[in-house]
């Protein structure tokens, strides 16, 4: 498990920007960048349950023609 | 003569079968409680008085012409307003659908239609149903008819708001964290969660596509089978909706509960709730007691863990599904929504799937309780409902944040799609509501409900009502 370092607001301005196409204001990132560090260590403390056999809770089901189609 | 607008659904049903009541008078009955009362409370955001008492001249015509659909036929209903109805706006309590008129209903709708249902408009709600409070909307907050200062829960704050405070029978809402039974838990009513597919969402506005559920609040746990019994089963549009049979919901209330385990979770259900929630809760345990169920101590290794894995779910998907409008309308939603979409755009793939990888785990905790004990018990929510614009609860002793505080009890059953009732077990030293949670095996509504009714055969608490 890879360790992650304190998400920044400079991080969330250029991933909001960059990656999600949702720039932000200055002041915006920094709260975002608080209340997301907070949200992502606490996604860090479920890696440390026991998970390594467990396959996520997304299930594909194929596609079949709709009943009234 | 008896107020229509104090009765239940079931008796409301008896009166008309018994011809001492007509839909049309029942319907005006409850038209002239939201006339009076809305204001205070804030619960309907769009009234279809003129369409409902067309319809209920219609259901009063068919029933006297022997042609009856059954209990519900001419009785009223609200929906939330993130259901869609056809012809009627349907705006999720935000601004960004303001002028959004759906050309269709959604599936629940039509069937509650279909079963003789009169709707008399559509409910507030959080906006978009993102957040426990219903605080947040474009029409403005939701006033609790026990204490209008305080909140209603959301999000189906609207749904809670009439129901309790008499503007409604009964109404729809919708459960991701807990909005159906947060709000029912804050307003002193019955409300179900069913089983994740068990109700079709067709038509329903999404927030999180993986933990999204339809129900009823409801006055008692008969109402809401009476209501499940109308919704439940495939549509053949929602991939989530099994094709499995529909119970007959009411005729399995017995109210015997003789021989049922009750499992009791103490870890961060019971432990982590306010004291004054708690002493109320124990009580509602021993009348279970006295009506012939077992109570069995029990744990679910890594419940402390749902929360987080919840908020993955909530940030992940609902910023997918909202993606487009934050694009060029971010400054149309309320701070609070923009804030947790946007906050959405930070997650990795990889920290939604590890929180997914999660509930399969939970799941799996949850089924091995089940298998030893039939239904687990908790109280419905850790808190009573608190001042509006509040952000902070008195825990024990601890300031904590009133989201994660209401949320806690619910959100575990939403993550595990097991059902999950709430029904009113009495009133804390503040004089608010409490609530006891019951949740049971999957697709096992009837044994949940089926509690829920035993209780309230026992005790008067579902009866109370706000004073006017």
């Amino acid at each position: 498990m890879g360790k992650r370092s304190q998400l920044t607001a400079e991080t969330v301005s250029a991933v909001a920007a960059q990656n999600a196409g949702h720039p932000l204001t200055a002041e915006r990132a920094e709260g975002y960048a608080t209340v997301m560090d907070g949200i992502l260590q606490q996604l860090e403390t479920i890696r440390a349950l026991p998970l390594k056999d467990v396959e996520p809770a997304v299930v594909f089901q194929p596609v079949e023609a709709a009943r009234d189609d | 003569m008896t107020d229509l607008s104090e009765l239940d659904l079931a008796e409301l049903a008896q009166a008309v079968a018994a011809k001492s009541a007509s839909p049309v008078e029942i319907v005006d009955a409850f038209l002239a409680r939201v006339e009076q009362d809305n204001e205070r409370f804030n619960a309907f955001v769009a009234i279809t008085a003129d369409s409902a008492r067309d319809a209920a001249k219609k259901a009063e015509k068919e029933i006297a012409d022997g042609r009856s659909r059954g209990a519900l036929h001419g009785l009223p209903i609200g929906h939330k307003d993130l259901y869609a109805t056809k012809g009627v706006a349907t705006t999720g309590g935000s601004r960004v659908l303001a002028d959004n008129v759906p050309d269709a209903d959604a599936t629940v709708v039509a069937r509650l239609e279909e079963a003789g249902m009169i709707s008399l408009g559509k409910l507030n709600t959080h906006e978009f149903a993102y957040g426990p409070t219903g605080e947040q909307s474009s029409f403005g907050p939701t006033r609790n008819p026990w204490d209008t200062a305080r909140i209603t829960g959301g999000s189906s704050s609207g749904s809670a708001a009439a129901v309790a405070g008499g503007l409604l029978p009964v109404a729809t809402g919708s459960d991701t964290g807990g909005s159906i039974r947060m709000p029912a838990a804050c307003c002193g009513l019955t409300g179900l969660k069913p089983t994740y597919g068990r109700v079709p969402r067709t038509g329903i506005l999404p927030l999180c596509w993986s933990m999204d559920h339809s129900g009823p609040l409801a006055r008692s746990a008969y109402d809401a089978a009476l209501i499940l019994a109308a919704c439940a089963g495939a549509d053949g549009k929602d991939a989530a909706a099994p094709d499995r049979p529909v119970p007959d919901y009411p005729s399995l209330l017995t109210g015997d509960i003789r021989g049922l385990k009750i499992g009791v979770v103490r870890d961060t259900f019971f432990d982590k709730a306010q004291a004054q929630v708690v002493t109320v809760v124990e009580h509602a345990l021993e009348v279970l007691v006295d009506r012939g169920a077992q109570l069995v101590e029990v744990e679910v290794p890594h419940i402390a863990y749902a929360s987080a894995a919840a908020l993955a779910m909530y940030v992940a998907e609902s910023t997918a599904y909202h993606d487009d409008t934050l694009d060029d309308r971010a400054d149309l939603y309320t701070e609070q929504v923009r804030a947790f979409l946007e906050l959405g755009d930070q997650l990795l793939a990889k920290d939604y799937l590890h929180a997914q990888r999660f509930r399969t785990l939970l799941g799996h905790e949850m089924a091995k309780v089940l298998s030893t004990v039939d239904l687990i018990a908790t109280p419905g929510i850790a808190i009573t409902a608190t001042p509006i614009g509040d952000e902070t609860v008195d825990v024990r002793g601890e300031d904590q944040s009133i989201f994660s505080a209401i949320l806690r009890n619910t959100e575990p059953f939403d993550l595990t799609g097991l059902p999950a009732l709430v029904v009113p077990c009495g009133f804390a030293e503040d004089g608010l509501p409490v609530s006891l949670q019951i949740a049971g095996r999957p697709f096992d509504e009837a044994t949940v409900l089926n509690v829920g009714h035993a209780y309230q055969g026992a005790t008067d608490w579902h009866r109370k009502r706000p004073a006017g």
